[in-house]
């Protein structure tokens, strides 16, 4: 009896060669636009550039497989951003420690709100995230005075060449980040728990799982992921911001959506949100080559991410 | 079509996927008839008065009104037509005022404050329907009907959730509406009621009408024996192995326990390696009491003692510590439909927090193999249990306990709208379980299950335990009778 030994399911692999070919295809388009872009280097900045909304998508892609979201997780970035480079003076370890403390303290109280007092976590994190901005806009100038750029170091883990082009330290961060995330959901009971209350949450419970204990640990993952996430934005930028990491908000949803995960939960992997962004990497690519006005582009950003949603929507039910 | 007659339903049928709620349904009502609706729960009255009010479609057949065939779009279609029910559950909207809700079915409030006072009842029409108490909502719901003074009234068990004074008052209107010609379909559960109100009785089983007679004195019989149909049993039926279950010490004891709506009073007790039956009509808080000893829900008062140990839960997880498991009465309760068979059967493994860590493999493999082989489950579509036949869930939800180990196993009509073959099997492994010495408490909607499978049975009616029935005792009309709320001598 070992018909159960691979459980990983046929429609799956489709669909995320579907993806693929998706990804494929707007690499080629792009490169025909501006040949430029078919080069090691230029993928090299693509890829690197990926890495901070990989991160973030991944912490969307386990609150979504519980049937959740984290709009909060644009300021959680920024602020743990902020809080590493306010902190730098006291040297980069400390820096990095305090601003894990704070991805822990608001993925906390997301997960224990959602998973103890029942709130609906859209309408939490929303909440969480004006209050965030509330707090760092006041925090500028009164207790979180002070350096407003990144340890030297971490600009370096942000942008530096790792051994060889395209190859580079942001790749190597998520790619680390990302493989350690592929375990925690494929191999660990944590994982089959984030996917078991997300598809029944009252059946996980009758089967004597302490949802609220799930739902804590994804929002805090999450949050970590986020505050990852954003020590590599405020690097790449150099110098961090309240508004640093908010273009990246509504990208980090889309990437989890167009890689298959379904928003109610209990179905998608990391994998398609891997494909999700490098697909929304390569689009923004190719909206910046085009010569024409911002809404224009944000036009086809918004037009073509809900023709993926569709048309991958299609395929699954297809198969 | 036959002119003289108010209502003719003709061989109405209809089906949900696989499940077949109504096989081939005739109904014949004259005008200025009570017509008694009489069939066990399933078997299909509610699907059939869905129908008839517009509700749902039928699959084929049709309906003749004064001998016009006639189809309602709506309830409100039906009421308008002249037909207009009462529903098993409230049919007001909790959140508005009386008001808007009658405002909603186009209902005269003249003529319905006529209809309540009536009654005798008073209400208040700015109340929120939410902060009305039950019977008053029901006595509303038929005040509601009556004022769009209909041709034919149905009442769909509107006497189960009424105090005696109020059941007369309803017998009463019924008696009333008879003379002025109308003609009313009830359904009843309470067979005292039917035998001294109703002129003519069909009764339903699996869909289909299977008698249909006059309702004079001593017809209890005949309704029971075609509410149960032929004493056909499953094709040799599990044989008992265990002789008797009298010396051993006691699992689980239930004092006084109340709850919920409608559980009120209950205790018993089961013994390591016993079968326990529990039979009830619906509504008696049989499930509530399940849920209670899975601790899903919080019991108002009473104790549980287990091993002698009094205990309280604060989550199923603290039963499932105790060895007990719960099989639901819904599957989708239980089940996660988007995933594996295997991650279905090995859930259990990651309750509490040391458990989230990596996952043995072979041991999960081993487990899940094992349940699978021991609960022959059909994996050939493994990778979501929502493509598994309703007998293969099932299986899954039982199998999770067998990999998990439990010492009483609670399960709520496990072989609800599962075929045959399956129903057998599910049979075998309660035999087989209580073989083992483990405990098992069966609530079952089909009575005949007792008998093949239980060793000892309790009857709950209106949330007491109306009978504690040994083996030899637990035919089909005892146990009928005693949730009938009628003494049976143990």
């Amino acid at each position: 009896m070992s018909t159960l030994k691979n459980f990983a399911t046929v429609k799956v692999s489709k669909s995320i060669w579907a993806l693929f070919g998706i990804l494929i295809g707007l690499f080629l388009l792009t490169s025909f636009i501006d040949p430029y872009f078919f080069s090691i280097p230029a993928v090299g900045v693509t890829l690197s550039l990926a890495a901070p909304l990989g991160l973030l998508a991944a912490g969307q892609t386990i609150c979504m497989l519980t049937g959740g979201i984290d709009l909060s997780i644009a300021m959680i970035a920024a602020g743990a951003a902020f809080i590493v480079s306010v902190k730098s003076p006291s040297g980069t370890a400390t820096a990095l420690l305090w601003g894990a403390l704070f991805c822990i303290l608001v993925g906390s109280i997301n997960g224990l709100a959602v998973g103890l007092f029942g709130m609906n976590p859209l309408i939490m994190t929303l909440g969480m995230n004006a209050v965030l901005i509330g707090v760092f806009t006041v925090g500028v100038t009164t207790f979180l005075k002070g350096s407003s750029s990144m340890p030297e170091i971490l600009v370096t883990a942000s942008n530096a060449t790792f051994l060889f082009d395209p190859f580079s330290w942001p790749l190597v961060i998520w790619a680390v980040i990302g493989g350690m995330l592929l375990f925690l959901l494929n191999k660990t009971g944590l994982g089959r728990l984030i996917y078991a209350i997300g598809d029944n949450a009252q059946a996980a419970r009758l089967a004597g799982v302490k949802v609220w204990q799930v739902q804590w640990a994804t929002y805090v993952i999450c949050a970590l992921l986020g505050g990852i996430g954003g020590v590599l934005i405020g690097g790449q930028s150099g110098a961090v911001a309240i508004s640093l990491a908010n273009p990246f908000l509504l990208p980090s949803v889309a990437a989890v959506v167009i890689g298959g995960t379904s928003i109610m939960g209990g179905i998608g992997n990391y994998t398609g949100t891997i494909l999700g962004t490098l697909i929304l990497t390569v689009l923004s690519y190719l909206l910046a080559t085009i010569n024409s006005s911002e809404a224009v582009k944000q036009m086809i950003y918004g037009a073509i991410i809900l023709t993926l949603a569709w048309t991958y929507s299609k395929i699954s039910q297809n198969s | 079509m036959t002119k003289d007659l108010l209502l003719e339903i003709n061989s109405v049928a209809k089906s949900y996927g696989p499940v077949v709620a109504l096989k081939n349904a005739n109904l014949s009502v004259r005008p200025g008839e009570i017509h008694a609706l009489l069939g066990a729960n399933g078997a299909g009255k509610s699907t059939l008065v869905k129908i008839l009010t517009g509700v749902i479609s039928s699959d084929t057949g049709y309906i003749s009104l004064h001998g016009q065939k006639v189809q309602f779009s709506s309830p409100d279609d039906a009421r308008k037509n002249g037909v207009a029910p009462v529903f098993q559950d409230p049919a007001l909207i909790p959140d508005v005022s009386l008001q808007r809700n009658l405002a909603l079915t186009g209902t005269n409030e003249k003529r319905f404050l006529k209809e309540i006072e009536a009654m005798g009842l008073s209400v208040n029409l700015n109340e929120i329907a939410a902060n009305i108490e039950l019977p008053t909502l029901r006595m509303i719901d038929l005040a509601r009907a009556l004022s769009h003074d209909p041709e034919l009234l149905i009442l769909d068990e509107i006497t189960a959730a009424l105090p005696i004074d109020l059941a007369d008052k309803v017998i009463e209107i019924m008696n009333a509406q008879k003379e002025k010609g109308k003609s009313v379909i009830f359904i009843s559960h309470r067979l005292a009621e039917i035998e001294s109100i109703c002129d003519w009785a069909t009764v339903l089983r699996d869909g289909i009408d299977v008698d249909s007679f006059e309702a004079n004195k001593q017809i209890e019989d005949r309704i029971v024996s075609a509410m149960l149909g032929e004493k056909n049993n499953v094709a040799n039926a599990t044989r008992r192995t265990k002789q008797s279950s009298q010396d051993t010490e006691t699992l689980l004891e239930v004092v006084n326990l109340s709850g919920g709506k409608n559980l009120t009073d209950v205790s018993f007790e089961i013994k390591k390696g016993e079968v326990l039956g529990v039979a009830a009509l619906e509504g008696q808080g049989q499930d509530f009491l399940f849920e209670i000893l899975a601790g899903q829900s919080k019991p108002d008062s009473g104790e549980i003692l287990v091993n002698g140990q009094k205990i309280t839960f604060k989550h199923p997880a603290d039963a499932i510590k105790l060895g007990i498991s719960y099989v639901p009465g819904d599957r989708k309760s239980a089940l996660m439909p988007q995933r594996s068979i295997r991650e279905n059967l090995a859930l259990t493994r990651f309750r509490g927090v040391r458990n989230w860590g990596r996952i043995k493999g072979k041991e999960e493999n081993r487990t899940v193999d094992n349940a699978v082989a021991s609960l022959e489950i059909d994996t050939r579509a493994k990778s979501q249990v929502k493509r598994l036949s309703g007998g293969n869930q099932q299986k899954v939800t039982i199998g999770r306990w067998v990999t998990t180990g439990f010492d009483l196993l609670l399960c709520f009509d496990p072989t609800r709208g599962i075929d045959v073959g399956t129903k057998q099997q599910i049979y075998e492994l309660i035999r087989k379980f209580a073989d083992e010495g483990k405990s098992v408490l069966l609530f079952t909607s089909e009575l005949r299950e007792i008998a093949l499978t239980c060793d000892r049975a309790i009857v709950i009616y209106e949330g007491k335990v109306q009978a504690n029935l040994e083996i030899e005792k637990c035919n089909e009309e005892n146990l009928m009778n005693a949730a009938h709320g009628l003494v049976v001598s143990s």
